[in-house]
C-alpha cells in the first residue's frame, strides 16, 4: 500500500517539470508555472531584487 | 438502432455542426455496450455518421471490451472510431463490478481487448480508460494497473451518487479525496506522463474540459436508440426520468434540446450554481462538481456536489502539490531551516528553469530542438545547465548558448548558432570566448573536446587566451564575473572579470567565511549549501560599504563585495535568506502582487513593497540569529537592535492584512522564533 496517510511530501514541488523531457512538456504547462519569471508593471507588491548597501 | 433513426441522428449533428461552425464535433458510441450491435451494423452506422457530418466529426466509442475483436478494429480504423475502455484496475478491482451474468469476471477479457489496441496498426484508435473509484482498491495499484495498458489517456469516474443515494462507503476506507490524492501524488513523481482527464481538468481549468469538474459549459447530449433526446446518462441516478426531456431527433433540434432548463442552467457556469459553491474559493476550477451529484430531493440541483469535501480535498492537495508543503515553510520561517527543507528549493529553481526553456521554445528559436534533444540524449549535461543561477533570465536567442553549453558537457557534436553580447559568446557554466568585430549570430561546433567558431578551435583542455574559461570558488560554488546576465542588481554595480590573484582571493575569503558560519552559527549551512552556486563579486564604491544583492529569478545566485570573513559571513546569510524565501513565493504566493500598499521598515528609509518588507524581515531574522550565536558584547548589541527591527517590521506587516493565508502563517512561524529568543 502507498497511501498519503502520511501527508508530509519529501518530494519537491513541480517534479512533473523536472522529469518530463523538455520537448514533451506541455507549453501550457510551463505557461501557468511560469508567471512568477515575468511580473508586469501591476505587480505593484513585489521586487526584483533586493539590493543591500551599509553594515551588517 | 433503425436506420432510419440513425439518418435523423447524422442529418441533426450535421445541421448542428454546420449552423455553429463547429471545427469537431464528438459522437461517442456507448452503453449499454455498443459492440452488441455487431460488426456489420457498427459499420454501416459509422460510415453513414462520416458521409453525414464530414470532417467535423471526431467518433468515439467507450467499451467494456469483451466482444473487441480484429475484426472490430479493422472497422475502427477504417472509419477512424476511437475506442475507449472501461477498466477498473487490476484483476480484483475490476472484476468487482464488471461480472457477467454467470458470475465470471471480465478482467481476462478486457486485458485481451487492450492487447489488440496496443498493437501498432490500432494505436491510433486505442482512446484511452475510463476507471470507476472503489475506496476497496489500493489507489496506486490501480494507477499502476492502468498505465500497464498503455493507455495514451484515461480518467478516473467517481461512483455516480446522489445525496439522496450517497456514494458507496467501506468501513476503515479512505476518503474519495484521499484516494484521487493519493494517484494524484503517484502521477506527478511519474512525471504524469499519461494525461489524466480530472487532474488536467483541475490543473488547466477551462483549457481541459471534464463533466466532472469545472465551470465549462456542458455541451453533451445523449440520443437514445429510439432517437429520444435525453441529459447525461448519470441524470438517471437521481430521480426516474430525470434524464428525459421529451424530445426526439425527429421533431426538435439540437438547439431546441439545449434550451431545455436543466441543460440551459449548465451553460452559465458559476451563475447557474448553488450558493454554497458560487461562494466557494475553489470553484473556479471544482464547478460544484457533477451536476447529477449534486442531486437532494428537496433541493433538486441546487446544492454542491455530494463529493464537495472530496473535491476540496483533492484541488487542497494539489495546491499543496504544486506549492511547498506545509511542513516546508514551517521549517524555513524558523530561520535557517533543517537539511531537508532547503534541499526542496534548487529543485523549484531547476523546475521553473525548465519551464521558461519551454515557454521560448515555442517558436523554435535557435538551440530549442538541439536542447530538446540533448535533454533526451544526456539529461545531466542539460541539468548542470539548466541549473545555473541566471537560465531564467534568458530570452528566447539565449537558448543557443545553453545548447551549445550542454552539447560541449555531452561531448555531445551539434551545429547551433549562437549569439554574440558584448563582444562575448557566452557558453553558461563553461565560460565566454572573447570575439572582436560586431556582435552577430555566429554557427558554433561542438565537440566533446570543446568548440569551433569559424577558423577557431577551442580545446578546453588548452584554449586559446580569447577563452575566459569559468572559475570555481569551491565546488559547486562558480565565481560569476563575465556572463552579461550576471547584471541583475537593480542600484549595483557588477565588478569586471577579475583577475587570477582576485579570484584566488575570493576562494579564501570564502572558504573563510564559511568557516566563521561553521563556528558560530553551524545551522545556516545547510541552507547555504543547498543553495549558493555562484557568487557575483561586485565592485566597490569606494565609501567601504557593504553591498549584497540578490534576485528572485537568480536563485543561486549571491552578488556581494569583496569583505572581511566575518562580514562576509553574515551577507551570504543574508542573501541566502532572499534566495530561500524567493524559491518559496515561486510557488507559494504569500500576498497579492499587485496590491500597491507599502509597509515600512526599520532598516531602511521609506516604505516598501510588501515582498521588500516580507523578504527584509526574513533576512534580518537569519542575520539577528546569527548574531545572537556570536559571543562577545558587540554581538549582543547587534543582536538586541536587529531583533527589534524585526519585531517592527513583523508588527507592520500582520497588520491590515497584506498577507493571505499562508504568508501569515510563515509571518506568525517568524514572530514564535523571535519572541523565543
Ligand atoms: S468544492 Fe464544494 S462548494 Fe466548492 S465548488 Fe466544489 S462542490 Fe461547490
Amino acid at each position: 500500500m502507498d497511501l498519503i496517510e502520511d501527508m508530509r511530501q519529501d518530494a519537491p514541488p513541480l517534479e512533473d517539470l523536472r522529469r518530463t523531457p523538455l520537448g514533451r512538456i506541455d507549453p501550457a504547462r510551463a505557461a501557468s508555472v511560469g508567471g512568477a519569471d515575468t511580473p508586469d508593471e501591476a505587480d505593484l507588491g513585489r521586487i526584483r531584487s533586493a539590493p543591500f548597501g551599509s553594515a551588517l | 438502432m433503425d436506420p432510419a433513426v440513425v439518418t435523423t441522428i447524422a442529418g441533426r449533428i450535421a445541421e448542428h455542426a454546420r449552423q455553429h461552425h463547429l471545427a469537431t464535433v464528438r459522437v461517442v458510441l456507448h452503453g449499454g455496450e455498443p459492440l452488441l450491435a455487431g460488426p456489420r451494423r457498427l459499420a454501416e452506422i459509422a460510415g453513414e455518421l462520416r458521409a453525414t457530418v464530414g470532417p467535423a466529426l471526431d467518433l468515439r466509442m467507450q467499451t467494456n471490451g469483451v466482444l473487441l475483436t480484429e475484426q472490430i478494429c479493422a472497422i475502427a480504423r477504417e472509419h477512424r472510431i476511437g475506442i475507449g475502455v472501461s477498466l477498473d484496475g487490476n484483476l480484483t478491482a475490476h472484476d468487482r463490478h464488471r461480472r457477467f451474468a454467470h458470475g465470471g469476471g471480465s478482467h481476462q477479457h478486457v486485458l485481451r481487448a487492450l492487447e489488440l489496441l496496443r498493437a501498432p496498426a490500432n494505436r491510433e484508435i486505442y482512446a484511452g480508460l475510463l476507471c470507476t473509484i472503489d475506496l476497496r482498491n489500493d489507489p496506486v495499484e490501480v494507477y499502476r494497473a492502468l498505465l500497464a495498458e498503455r493507455p495514451p489517456r484515461l480518467d478516473l469516474l467517481l461512483p455516480h451518487a446522489t445525496w439522496e443515494t450517497p456514494p458507496p462507503a467501506f468501513d476503515g476506507a479512505m476518503s474519495y479525496g484521499t484516494w484521487l490524492s493519493a494517484v494524484f501524488r503517484r502521477w506527478t513523481a511519474d512525471g504524469r506522463t499519461v494525461p489524466i482527464r480530472i487532474f488536467d481538468a483541475l490543473l488547466a481549468p477551462g483549457v481541459v474540459g471534464a463533466e466532472a469538474v469545472g465551470l465549462g459549459p456542458a455541451d453533451l447530449v445523449v440520443i437514445e436508440t429510439d432517437g429520444s433526446y435525453e441529459q447525461v446518462d448519470s441524470l438517471k441516478v437521481t430521480f426516474d426520468g430525470a434524464a428525459a426531456t421529451g424530445l426526439d431527433v425527429f421533431g426538435a433540434t439540437v438547439d431546441e434540446v439545449s434550451a431545455h432548463p436543466m441543460i440551459a442552467i449548465r451553460q452559465i457556469g458559476r451563475d447557474g450554481l448553488s450558493a454554497t459553491c458560487r461562494a466557494c474559493p475553489v470553484v473556479d476550477r471544482c464547478g460544484g462538481g457533477q451536476f447529477p451529484h449534486r442531486y437532494r430531493a428537496a433541493t433538486g440541483f441546487d446544492n454542491p456536489s455530494v463529493y464537495c469535501a472530496d473535491l476540496k480535498e483533492l484541488i487542497d492537495y494539489m495546491d499543496e502539490r504544486d506549492g511547498l508543503a506545509t511542513w516546508v515553510r514551517d521549517e524555513l520561517a524558523g530561520g535557517a531551516g533543517a537539511a531537508d527543507a532547503v534541499a526542496q528549493l534548487a529543485p523549484i529553481h531547476e523546475a521553473l528553469a525548465r519551464a521558461r526553456m519551454v515557454t521560448l521554445g515555442r517558436t523554435g528559436p535557435d538551440g530549442w530542438a538541439q536542447l530538446a534533444a540533448l535533454d533526451e540524449s544526456a539529461p545531466d549535461a542539460v541539468r548542470a545547465v539548466l541549473t545555473s543561477p541566471f537560465v531564467r533570465r534568458s530570452d528566447a536567442s539565449h537558448l543557443a548558448n545553453l545548447a551549445a553549453a550542454a552539447a560541449i558537457r555531452a561531448g555531445a557534436a551539434i551545429t547551433v548558432r549562437v549569439p554574440v553580447r558584448d563582444g562575448l559568446l557566452v557558453l553558461p557554466t563553461l565560460g565566454a570566448l572573447r570575439l572582436t568585430g560586431a556582435d552577430a549570430v555566429v554557427p558554433v561546433r561542438t565537440s566533446a573536446a570543446g568548440f569551433a567558431v569559424d577558423n577557431l578551435t577551442v580545446r578546453l583542455d588548452d584554449p586559446p587566451p580569447q577563452w575566459l574559461p569559468t572559475r570555481e570558488l569551491r565546488p559547486g560554488i562558480r565565481l560569476e564575473d563575465t556572463d552579461p546576465l550576471r547584471n541583475a542588481y537593480d542600484e549595483l554595480t557588477v565588478a569586471d572579470r577579475l583577475d587570477d590573484d582576485a579570484v584566488l582571493a575570493w576562494r579564501q575569503r570564502l572558504d573563510a567565511a564559511l568557516d566563521s558560519l561553521r563556528a558560530t552559527a553551524p545551522q545556516y549551512l545547510p541552507g547555504i549549501t543547498a543553495t549558493l552556486r555562484a557568487i557575483v563579486p561586485l565592485a566597490p564604491d569606494g565609501t567601504g560599504t557593504q553591498r549584497s544583492g540578490s534576485a528572485r529569478t537568480a536563485f543561486g545566485a549571491v552578488a556581494v563585495t569583496p569583505e572581511d570573513p566575518d562580514a562576509l559571513a553574515l551577507l551570504l546569510v543574508h542573501e541566502v535568506q532572499h534566495l530561500k524565501l524567493g524559491a518559496v513565493l515561486d510557488v507559494c504566493p504569500m500576498f497579492d502582487p499587485r496590491d500597491p500598499r507599502r509597509v515600512d521598515v526599520p532598516w531602511r528609509a521609506g516604505p516598501r513593497p510588501i515582498e521588500g518588507a516580507l523578504q527584509g524581515t526574513y533576512a534580518f531574522l537569519g542575520v539577528a540569529d546569527v548574531w545572537r550565536r556570536r559571543p562577545g558584547p558587540v554581538a549582543a548589541a547587534r543582536f538586541a537592535a536587529l531583533r527589534d527591527e524585526v519585531t517592527a517590521a513583523l508588527g507592520a506587516l500582520t497588520t491590515g492584512e497584506l498577507l493571505n493565508p499562508a504568508g501569515a502563517r510563515f509571518a506568525a512561524r517568524m514572530r514564535a522564533i523571535v519572541d523565543g529568543w
